[in-house]
């Protein structure tokens, strides 16, 4: 356990804190006044406008430079965090006077870390976003302006001091993706996509929002606080913290796409690359999980974390979390093995690990999930910017069509090979393999009961990972055609080739840096020394120690990943007709994973019973026969037909349609039923007040009974 | 503290009486009814109300003919003699001044003025219709039950928190205001009302000059 | 000296009264006698606290008088209103005057 903790009110880090923050934010609103001025000027504008891109990139770079100087200032200069003293800086300002609602800064490790991450992975996304959006996108303007928008949030997000700004900057998340998926908003199922993604965070966030207040009112006896450096301080029984525990983490369900409402992630490929490697696979979704381990105090409490429980009850909400983090990922490692889109399948992968992730956080481990994290958002989106590049090579998206590629895209084939080199965890010297191992040993000896059962499909999902990796990597650059031939690329269609300076930087950059981040754990876990950013030391900053490394689970992950990709290479380069023969005895498997494990269909049939449910009373004089029909349709072809895709795809126009109409409706009705009571009439107008007046001095009545109003 | 029930039972006598009363038409028979009504709430308010009882048995008999009376002429004079008995009673609560000040704003002005718009509006149009008559029957009594059930938790004491005499930062409490008002500076009501005078005859001046203007516009018009 | 709560009683009883004129009434003029009992129902209540508290700042009449002031003003503005309403429209009955009111027709 680190040394004592200092806390420090204000001060130069604050500053850089805000300009950090601020900057990306500033920037987006200028960049959307530019797109208005364009707007105005009706210009038509090919390609990246120069201006645009000085800007977004710009105030990135300025975020980046000084992401990288807080880090450095804090870890090596005087208020030097080292393993025996912790720093953290707050800074309050009243929102609303009185309540416990502020402005809140928080510089810790875990916040420091996480910018300096998020500054990096920017920074390059926005660098690469600058060539790849430059087909003749007319509002490219408008991308940089919500990407920096997005940016700015994120950095607010990660460096709040309480939770109430946390809310704040997690529902601007929120908007921003939805903006940033719905990008190309001429295209359907990009609305749809945005619309998705929306509401399916929302259900997260109402979950937030009870958590928040269920927090602030648990302190009967002392001061009520939603500071962060406070909470961790407070001694709250394990059995008070158990529904706001697990209701934080239905927040992160829904951000951080866990099980069952990862639906919106898939389709939030619809979005640019640069979206889907910013957002959706090292930032956004990872806010969810950042916000748990922020709160880990919520789920462990800390002082005694080796003290054995005697109980099982207060261990709910953290059996709650790797429950679903394990499903999560198994979940997502099946469906990426089924897929057959490169971004898809890439996505169904970062829900894998977002459930590893959170098994770890369940299981205890803070430092090997926060380990994990960074890892995960290094290959990522590495690997997300090289689907881009190949899709702005060559145009293509489905894996199934593309093969042979090495030929022409070398420069991404490594960067390609890197990252997934990271992803599967490529044994003994990869960062993927010492992070994941990490989360593997947390659940294993986790004291939460039943934990082996965990581990084990902990261990079954990383042979899975090892195995689409594989199949990714074939398919997309090499790939044997099914009578053992080559494939060699079909250039009359299409003409693939190499990406420009500015994605290949980008690309390269991170390769670079999954490289130094392998090279850096390998000597530090292999040598025993503890440097910057290696496990010991990130223990040390968390304040929870992790298990150390053990050659036993690395020789399990080492036979289950290696069997991982001896069974990719069979099946994709060695024998491929051997998949032919696979498909009877498992083809049932694949159609459930193709399918989401119907979850999809399930929370549309659920909303759609809600919704009619809802307003068709209301509806009972107003258009009836046309929301009769549209359900009774979908829920009889439902039936039948219920293992085919193209169904889902139809639920999920109706249930966008019915909710849209729904809102259109009931408003119309509700307006109709208040204009009555306009009636001109001053006796009525009269009545109503009186009315009022006698509810309210009877629920103040009523309300003195119980001792809740004062009379007096 | 008097019980709930006697409560209600006065303000039941209070808002019913007027209802007997339209019953009859012979004056004696109405004599002797106030007296009856007032003995009863004498009765239950306790001997001290011996002479309130009957003041405000009458002040709530023509507040009621005033809202119920169908001529509005009637409804105005019914006015002009609650506020007139209203004022009387003020004199049992130690303010005199305001008796005085009551009589001669509600009863010499505002009854006067309703006397003379009731004089100019040839009108008598009916209550409303049933429906609206019964809700607002449903409401007052609503009304009137929980008004009683607030006052029966108990009577609050002075809440005025801060206190009074010294007036270097000026008056920010009604307290400081009223004890100056009412002690020191209590001439300047009095010349108020003369200011106040002036200002009517100048208005009136002022209106029978625009009369003539009236006329020809009318004349006009026609 | 009898017991506070029967001027409340009082107070309640006329105001009540007045509440029910304003809402039943039609014709203006009579709307305001009703609003006219309810200011006094107030006047009432401020005068009688004011006496059995012993304020011996007099702050209950000072609301009173402001009631009585403001009750007077509103009254003379009214009433003016109405008159001119009455010359305009001809009919003083607040019920048939539309011009302020939602078109009842469902569209």
């Amino acid at each position: 356990m680190a040394g004592e903790t200092t806390i420090i009110q204000g001060g130069t880090f604050i500053n850089l804190a805000l300009i950090i923050m601020l900057t990306p934010i500033f920037s987006s609103f200028i960049l959307m006044f530019i797109r208005y001025l364009e707007i105005k000027k009706n210009k038509e504008i090919h390609g990246v406008p120069v201006y645009s891109a000085l800007l977004g990139i710009g105030s990135l770079l300025v975020s980046f430079l000084f992401s990288v100087a807080m880090a450095i200032m804090y870890f090596t200069g005087e208020y030097g965090s080292d393993s025996e003293h912790l720093t953290t800086i707050v800074a309050d300002a009243d929102m609303i006077v009185g309540t416990n609602f502020k402005f809140g800064l928080m510089i810790d490790p875990l916040s420091v870390l996480m910018t300096l991450l998020l500054g990096v992975i920017a920074f390059l996304i926005h660098l690469y976003a600058y060539e790849y959006m430059d087909h003749g996108e007319p509002e490219v303007t408008r991308f940089y302006a919500f990407l920096n928008f997005f940016t700015g949030s994120m950095f607010g997000f990660i460096l709040s001091g309480n939770l109430f700004m946390s809310f704040i900057w997690w529902e601007m998340l929120g908007v921003s993706s939805y903006f940033l998926i719905g990008y190309y908003w001429k295209k359907d199922s990009a609305r749809r996509a945005g619309t998705k993604a929306f509401l399916y965070n929302k259900v997260g966030d109402v979950a937030f929002m009870v958590a928040i207040f269920l927090i602030l009112i648990l302190h009967e006896n002392t001061e009520r606080t939603l500071d962060y450096h406070l909470l961790a301080e407070l001694s709250i029984p394990a059995k008070e913290l158990l529904l706001p525990g697990i209701l934080l983490f239905g927040a992160a369900i829904g951000k951080s796409s866990q099980f069952p409402l990862f639906g919106w992630l898939p389709e939030a490929m619809e979005g640019p690359t640069p979206v889907s490697a910013l957002l959706h696979s090292s930032t956004m979704v990872k806010a969810g999980l950042y916000l748990m381990i922020r709160n880990f105090a919520v789920l462990y409490d800390i002082h005694n974390f080796h003290a054995t429980l005697p109980v099982v009850d207060p261990m709910a909400a953290a059996t709650f979390v790797l429950f679903i983090g394990t499903v999560t990922a198994f979940m997502g490692a099946s469906m990426a093995t089924v897929s057959t889109d490169f971004k898809r399948i890439l996505a169904f992968s970062t829900i894998s690990q977002l459930g590893y992730i959170a098994m770890a956080i369940g299981a205890g481990g803070k430092t090997a999930a926060f380990y994990h994290l960074i890892s995960h958002a290094t290959f990522k989106s590495l690997l997300f910017l090289c689907a881009g590049s190949v899709i702005h090579g060559s145009g293509l998206t489905d894996i199934r069509t593309m093969g042979g590629l090495y030929r022409k895209m070398k420069y991404t084939m490594a960067a390609t090979f890197f990252g997934l080199f990271g992803l599967s965890g490529f044994p003994f010297i990869s960062s993927g393999f010492f992070s994941k191992d990490a989360v593997l040993l947390a659940v294993e000896k986790s004291s939460v009961p039943y934990a082996e059962v965990y581990y084990i499909v902990g261990v079954f999902t990383a042979f899975l990972t090892a195995f689409y990796s594989t199949r990714l990597f074939i398919e997309v650059f090499f790939g044997k055609t099914k009578d053992g031939m080559d494939k060699k690329f079909d250039t009359k269609n299409s003409n693939p080739h190499e990406s420009g300076k500015y994605i290949l930087t980008a690309l390269i950059s991170l390769s670079v840096l999954v490289i130094l981040e392998s090279l850096m754990w390998a000597i530090s876990t292999y040598g025993g020394i503890t440097f910057l950013l290696t496990e010991e030391w990130l223990a040390e900053m968390l304040g929870v120690h992790g298990h150390a490394f053990e050659w036993s689970g690395a020789f399990t992950s080492f036979g289950v990943v290696t069997l991982g990709y001896l069974l990719g290479l069979y099946l994709y380069q060695w024998n491929p007709s051997a998949r032919d023969l696979l498909k009877k005895p498992l083809g049932w498997m694949g159609t459930i994973a193709e399918n989401r494990f119907g979850i999809d269909i399930l929370i549309n049939w659920i909303s759609m019973g809600i919704v009619v449910k809802y307003i068709s009373p209301a509806f009972a004089a107003v258009d009836e026969k046309v929301i009769d029909e549209y359900l009774i349709n979908t829920v009889i072809s439902q039936q039948i037909g219920l293992g085919s895709a193209e169904l889902a795809d139809t639920i999920d126009q109706d249930y966008i349609d019915g909710a849209v109409n729904a809102t259109w409706r009931s408003t119309r009705y509700i307006g109709r039923v208040f204009r009555k009571l306009q009636t001109g009439l001053t006796g009525n107008y009269a009545q109503y007040m009186a009315v009022g007046l006698v509810l309210l001095l009877a629920l103040v009545t009523v309300l003195n009974e119980f001792g809740l109003a004062n009379l007096y | 503290m008097v019980s709930y029930g006697i409560l209600l039972a006065v303000l039941g006598i209070l808002l019913v009486f007027p209802q007997i009363m339209r019953l009859f038409d012979n004056t004696l028979i109405h004599i002797v009814l106030y007296f009856v009504f007032s003995g009863i709430l004498v009765y239950l308010m306790g001997t001290d109300a011996t002479i309130l009882a009957p003041l405000m048995l009458i002040t709530t008999y023509f507040a009621v003919m005033a809202v119920i009376e169908t001529r509005v002429m009637r409804a105005a004079i019914f006015l002009l003699l609650a506020m007139v008995t209203l004022g009387f009673s003020y004199i049992f609560l130690n303010s005199e001044i305001l008796t005085a000040l009551h009589i001669s704003v509600y009863g010499g002005g505002i009854a006067i003025l309703v006397l003379f718009a009731a004089v100019l509006i040839e009108e008598n149009s009916s209550i409303v219709d049933e429906r609206t008559q019964i809700n607002g029957y449903i409401i007052t009594f609503a009304l009137a039950m929980i008004m009683i059930s607030l006052v029966f938790r108990g009577i609050p004491k002075s809440n005025a928190t801060t206190s009074i005499i010294n007036i270097d930062d000026g008056f920010t409490l009604i307290r400081d205001y009223s004890y100056f008002l009412w002690t020191t500076y209590t001439h300047v009501i009095p010349f108020l009302a003369l200011l106040i005078l002036g200002a009517l005859i100048g208005a009136v001046r002022l209106a029978l000059t625009d009369k003539e203007v009236i006329h020809e516009e009318k004349e006009v018009a026609i | 000296m009898i017991d506070i709560i029967w001027f409340i009683l009082f107070s309640t009883a006329l105001f009540v009264t007045g509440l029910l004129g304003v809402i039943t009434q039609t014709n203006g003029i009579r709307i305001l006698i009703s609003v006219e009992f309810m200011l006094n129902a107030a006047n009432i209540n401020f005068i009688a606290f004011n006496s059995y508290l012993g304020l011996v700042d007099f702050s209950g009449w000072s609301m009173a008088l402001f009631v009585i002031a403001i009750a007077a003003a509103e009254a003379a503005i009214g009433l003016a209103i109405f008159i001119s309403v009455y010359r305009s429209f001809g009919d003083i009955t607040l019920g048939s005057i539309f011009s302020l009111g939602e078109a009842t027709e469902v569209e």
